[in-house]
């Protein structure tokens, strides 16, 4: 297929190169010059999706989505497929997949999980938003580019599903580490709280796959010195565009607020940036409830 | 073995009942005189626990598991296991267990997961602190009342594994609440949310076992109008032994703090009381952001 590929950083190059390796032809821009091997080096957005079949945007956030869209949908050949793999706000999402409509393209929102390790290794999850034709057409290109592509509705819906998944992530890995803080001084070893919560109703991904305590559970970024995996600064993003979310549509997410508030005074007022987001659990082992 | 057992309540009758089954020698009483098939009643706890080799406790509390050891610990045989199967705070855990042993007694805590449905099947977990000789002596009345038993280590380990358990489960219950209610008003449909959610990495038993959600996952208490299962107002015990811990411990619980103060308000300025734990999903349907 032909391709489009904007936004090549951490995420964008690596899903780049797979889709070249698969064999599609892709040309690619970024602003910052960067240059990926067998993509066609484009001068500009609009230039890297002239004549594309799909053009695939990987940004940074909802507002330069908007700015890029402008750009390259006036360049995108009738029928083309917008498919934006970005995570951004539902509303910035939903706006640019109408435009993208109005101009007779196809439009999907397909956020991913799955981080740079799964954009390296094509292991990622696509939660994708937008008309089941679009969806079909795309399904070669998620393939090349990930292990899982789950359609969950309409436009919008992709940003949606993420946005949820990971506030119950966000929250989840909390009250995982502050349970293995609160153990720690009761004199309750961990292996012994994760034997017990792994295999009862405290169960998750967090505890069981991804546990935040070393030495425990399968490997983790906590057997690599809370190196991410998936950082703290990205998990307080998806947080904040789940308040946004709540926000715009009224919805109460107290939970999802009290993470967002933990992990902003981790990335901006401590030395949280840069960690993986369960390295939460030796800061609680630092911290103090008096001190707090 | 012979067993006295202490508090005839929900849990507590059919745990004795299902000891009587399994052959074993119960007496038994209840403040509120309750009388259970194939247990011995007795007219005070110090005469259920007369004689036995192990007697068990099942109360409400930790000042009242604290008046029941007063009475009963005197009455004990020198090397029986006095074993606490209620959900306590941790220091009145660890202190009825001092007791007992400064007596010459052996203390195991055990509070259990599974709920009044687990009692009655004798499908129980039992979380248990204390040494280990006593976990393996009582280790036929766990077979007999439950499917497992973990030993989680030193005296108050029980009550502690419980807690941390409960207050992830709490937690992460509310939040995956919040979830379906803002993927409601986002137009993401339940069923779609439920197949992203629980093959990624917001996965757990809230969501996989026992969602919160009717008609989605198996079969759960939302399927039966949120009728318990396990009930608002324990969940709010739970994440108060938590929070009292923390504060003994001076740790710090932040989302453990943000569950509690949502379960306090559901089961006691709202209609949460009698209700599962599950149905702040109803609830957040039904509330704007304020």
């Amino acid at each position: 297929m032909k391709i489009g590929f904007v936004g090549l950083g951490n995420m964008g190059a690596p899903m780049a190169a797979n889709l070249a390796a698969a064999g599609h032809a892709v040309a690619g821009f970024d602003v910052a010059g960067i240059r990926v091997p067998d993509i066609a080096a484009a001068d500009s957005g609009a230039d890297a999706v002239a004549g594309a079949e799909v053009a695939i945007t990987m940004l940074p956030d909802g507002a330069i989505l908007r700015r890029v869209a402008e750009e390259l949908i006036p360049a995108m050949a009738p029928g083309a497929i917008l498919l934006d793999c970005s995570t951004v706000d539902v509303e910035s999402a939903r706006a640019v997949a109408q435009q993208a409509r109005a101009a007779g393209l196809g439009a999907l929102d397909a956020p991913v999980s799955g981080g740079a390790v799964g954009a390296r290794n094509a292991t990622l999850t696509f939660m994708a938003g937008g008309d089941e034709d679009s969806f079909a057409a795309a399904a070669p290109l998620f393939e090349a580019m990930g292990r899982r592509a789950v359609h969950c509705g309409p436009s919008g819906s992709g940003q949606a599903a993420k946005i949820c998944n990971n506030m119950i992530a966000g929250a989840t890995m909390i009250a995982t580490c502050e349970a293995f803080a609160l153990a720690d001084r009761l004199g309750l070893d961990r292996q012994s709280l994760f034997d017990v919560v792994s295999t009862s109703s405290g169960y998750s991904w967090t505890m069981n796959d991804y546990c935040p305590a070393p030495g425990i559970g399968p490997e983790s970024p906590a057997d690599d010195g809370y190196r991410p995996g998936f950082a703290c600064e990205l998990m307080l993003k998806d947080l904040r565009l789940a308040l946004a979310a709540a926000d715009a549509t009224g919805a109460e997410v107290a939970m999802g607020e009290a993470a967002m508030r933990v992990y902003a005074q981790f990335v901006e007022e401590e030395d949280g940036a840069g960690t993986d987001f369960s390295a939460m659990l030796p800061r609680f082992e630092k911290r103090s409830r008096s001190a707090a | 073995m012979k067993t006295g057992f202490i508090g005839l309540g929900n849990m507590g009758a059919p745990m004795a009942a299902n000891l009587a089954a399994a052959g074993h020698e119960l007496a038994g009483f209840d403040v509120a005189d309750i009388s259970v098939a194939g247990v011995r009643a007795c007219g005070s706890a110090a005469e259920a626990a007369d004689g036995a080799e192990v007697v068990i406790t099942m109360l409400p509390d930790g000042a009242i598991l604290r008046r029941v050891a007063d009475e009963i610990v005197p009455a004990m045989a020198p090397g029986a296991i006095f074993l606490d199967c209620s959900t306590v705070d941790v220091e009145s855990a660890r202190a009825v267990a001092a007791q007992a042993e400064a007596a010459g007694l052996a203390a195991l805590d055990a509070p259990v997961s599974g709920g009044i449905a687990g009692a009655g099947k004798g499908t129980l977990t039992f979380m248990v602190g204390g040494a280990a000789a006593s976990f393996e002596t009582a280790g036929p009345l766990f077979e007999a009342m439950g499917q497992k038993a973990v030993h989680c280590g030193p005296s108050g380990s029980g009550q502690a594994a419980k807690i941390c358990n409960n207050m992830i489960l709490g937690a992460t219950m509310a939040v995956t609440c919040e979830a379906f209610a803002l993927a409601d008003r986002l137009g993401l449909d339940r069923q779609k949310l439920f197949d992203v959610v629980s093959t990624s990495s917001g996965y757990s038993w809230t969501m996989n076992a026992y969602c919160p959600a009717p008609g989605i996952g198996p079969e759960s208490p939302a399927d039966n109008d949120y009728r318990p299962g396990f009930a608002s107002e324990l969940m709010l015990k739970d994440l108060r032994l938590a929070l009292q811990a923390a504060i003994a411990a001076d740790a710090d619980i932040p989302i453990g703090e943000a569950a509690l103060r949502i379960y306090e308000q559901f089961v006691e300025s709202e209609d949460g009381a009698g209700t599962d734990f599950s149905a702040l999903l109803p609830r957040l349907e039904r509330r704007a952001r304020g």
